[in-house]
């Protein structure tokens, strides 16, 4: 495997709706932020690579407007995801292993505020035969996820309190954040249902953000981070697994797919996810976070979420990939040596994509 | 002006999906008011019914009859939404139910009446099917206890199961905010005006109508907006014979990329009041402006181009060209 690191991330500001700028827009100043702070040209770029998807823009094929945020003319070598831009970071990884290039810009760009009624989005998501036509309600499978969890006895309402009280205070210290704040659990616990036993304050609030991370190879890794005085946070290992779509054919209490994808990151990192010392989430919930640390055997030690995660902000397709982000900015500017990512992507963590990054010395 | 346009708009699609031979098996059954369950492996039971089997794979087997009452495993409870066409009025559960003589569990409603004190663990349901039901999934309207039937051993027999479902209704329709961005509101803002305000790029001199914000090419900021003619050259066009729902113009009508004059990009737009077959690439073109009533920040107040040659014009309709 080549060594194959992130060398720079920058986000936008993740707001509850935006209604000021256009795709290309929101990217550009956070693209240039990106290539500007480790000293390259946009022609040094072998490879750029996206994720956002037409259900949350309200367009066909809306990505095209942000490539004018990159300037792809002439023209360029990219692709895109329609999923959250954690898996475009997937496969420009891939690429640079296949020894395709050096450096690759990936960016998601999310706008979870187009759609008047998010409930009229979440269900496009589903099976079409036996759960989209009943338009279930966008948390109902959150909802149903963690009452089973909840039923086990292994967590409470309290745990999921804690959580969330935990990740808005963490929330204050980041300027990105959409939401954050110190709460106490009584008053948490005092809030009224949205779909028991998750509460407002337990679902991630959609927002409008971009994100971009530079990922580079070896000694080209090395040269990029030290110009912005960083070091590169290699992406040891990336896996992700999905589970069958009908959610009554699994066992809502278990991330099989998880713990698959761990097993696989970990053989191919030569460190398992007990051994980090930070971890970015993808929690659109409160409970996720005590499944995924479970399934993931994450040390009791370990920090969640430091940037309050996303139950400070949900730019939909960003989401994932600003974990990815957040993880490596930790590595980057010597604050921990090895950290886990953790992207998901549709119903009841349906699929789940596990990074484990890690630094080395200077 | 450092704002943005935004306006509501929807988007639908009136689908229809086809469904697979099993699935549309299971529907045919809801139609008849009866609960089919599938075979896979060597003795499990789905329902509802899948084509494969989620853990192996393999295709899935025989159909079997069940009956249509189970268990709750776990559940959501949640208010119907305003807006929406919701079978249940009071507040209800999203729930997981376990078949009686199933493997896996069904995902569907349960009402208790707007009580969420009657869903406990293990609460016994039966199918509360649909007055009509036309072989979809919304033939069960929902679960609700009790398990029972009222007269004990009166089972609703249902009806004949007729042929499997080959489609299924699956409309699609979002309500939308468009933000038009700073950059695009200059030139929408710009035909509310009747005028075309184009912007030209510091670095590489391109000049863009519509303008973004930024450069596409050079991502710099675009200079200040200046006003062009609108009129332009046909770039190249196509004649569209094909008639479409929504269609503005009877076809046959033209549409050209049109590249208009002080510009270095093209703008689509319809090319009529001329013969479809007199059109040629090169052709001058001028804009054709709504009444100032309909002018509005859209490029809909150009209702159309046409030739710069009278001599090329013939007369439209006027019914047409007010529809475009
Ligand atoms: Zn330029």
């Amino acid at each position: 495997m080549r060594d194959i690191g992130v060398v720079a991330f920058a986000q936008s500001g993740c707001r509850a709706a935006n209604r000021r700028d256009d795709m290309a827009d929101i990217l550009a100043p956070v693209i240039a932020e990106a290539v500007t702070s480790v000293g390259i040209e946009r022609g040094d770029i072998d490879f750029y690579c996206s994720g956002s998807h037409d259900f949350h823009e309200g367009r066909t094929f809306a990505y095209i407007e942000s490539l004018d945020a990159v300037g792809a003319w002439p023209p360029i070598s990219e692709s895109h995801v329609e999923m959250d831009a954690a898996w475009a970071a997937n496969e420009a990884w891939s690429w640079l292993q296949l020894g395709e290039g050096d450096i690759a810009l990936v960016y998601g760009i999310g706008r979870g505020s187009l759609a008047s009624d998010p409930d009229q989005v979440s269900h496009t998501q589903l099976d079409p035969y036996y759960l989209a036509p009943l338009h279930p309600h966008r948390h109902a499978f959150a909802g149903l996820q963690a009452h089973a969890l909840l039923a086990t006895g292994t967590v409470t309402e309290r745990d999921l309190a804690e959580v969330v009280a935990r990740s808005l205070s963490a929330a204050v210290e980041n300027p990105h954040a959409q939401r954050s704040g110190v709460h106490a659990v009584d008053d948490l616990l005092a809030q009224p249902y949205v779909a028991s036993p998750l509460r407002e304050h337990d679902t991630a609030p959609l927002g409008d953000a971009a994100a971009v991370l530079i990922l580079a190879a070896g000694d080209r890794a090395r040269d990029l981070a030290a110009n912005a005085g960083r070091r590169p946070a290699w992406i040891r290992a990336m896996d992700h697994r999905m589970a069958t779509h009908y959610p009554g054919a699994r066992d809502l209490t278990r991330l099989e797919t998880v713990e698959i994808a761990a097993r696989r990151a970990t053989r191919m990192a030569g460190f398992s996810p007990a051994e980090i010392d930070v971890a970015e989430l993808h929690t659109e919930y409160s409970y996720a976070e005590p499944m995924l640390a479970a399934a993931l055997g994450l040390a009791p030690a370990t920090t969640i979420n430091p940037s309050g995660g996303p139950l400070a902000g949900n730019p939909t397709t960003a989401t994932g990939l600003i974990r990815l982000g957040e993880a490596a900015a930790r590595i980057c500017d010597d604050t921990v040596d090895r950290a886990l990512a953790h992207a998901t992507s549709g119903p009841a963590l349906q699929h789940n994509l596990i990074s484990l990054l890690e630094g080395e010395r200077r | 002006m450092d704002t943005s346009l935004a306006a509501p708009y929807t988007t639908a699609f009136g689908f229809e999906r086809t469904v697979g031979p099993q699935i549309g098996a299971f529907l045919a059954g809801l139609r008849a008011r009866r609960l089919l369950g599938v075979r896979v492996g060597e003795d499990r039971v789905l329902c509802p019914v899948a084509e494969f089997d989620p853990v192996t794979s393999a295709a899935t087997g025989d159909l079997v009859e069940l009956e249509p009452s189970g268990t709750v495993t776990a559940w959501t409870w949640v208010d119907p939404r305003e807006g929406w066409d919701e079978p249940i009025d009071s507040p209800y559960a999203w729930a997981l139910i376990r078949i009686d003589g199933a493997d896996n569990t069904f995902f569907h409603r349960v009402d208790t009446g707007g009580d969420p004190a009657r869903m406990t663990p293990g609460l016994r349901v039966r199918v509360r099917w649909a007055a009509d039901p036309v072989g979809s999934i919304e033939d069960i309207v929902c679960f609700e206890p009790p398990a029972e039937p009222p007269v004990p051993g009166a089972t609703d027999p249902g009806a004949e199961i007729g042929e499997p479902v080959a489609t299924i209704e699956a409309p699609f329709h979002v309500d939308y905010t468009y933000v038009a961005g700073v950059g695009r509101s200059v030139y929408l803002r710009g035909m509310a005006e009747r005028r075309f305000l184009a912007r030209r790029c510091p670095g590489c001199h391109q000049v863009y109508f519509p303008a973004p914000d930024h450069c596409a090419r050079c991502l710099q900021v675009l200079d200040a907006p200046f006003e062009i003619s609108g009129t332009g050259t046909i770039s190249t066009f196509c004649i569209v014979n094909l008639p479409f729902p929504g269609q503005l113009v009877d076809p046959p009508y033209v549409v050209a990329y049109i590249n208009l004059d002080g510009t270095g990009n093209k703008l689509q737009h319809r090319v009529l009041e001329v013969a479809p077959d007199a059109v040629a690439v090169g052709m001058q073109v001028e804009p054709v402006w709504a009444p100032e009533t309909d002018l509005e920040p859209s490029l809909a107040s150009v209702r159309y181009f046409r030739p710069v040659d009278p001599t090329l014009r013939v007369p439209v309709a006027d019914q047409e060209a007010r529809d475009a």
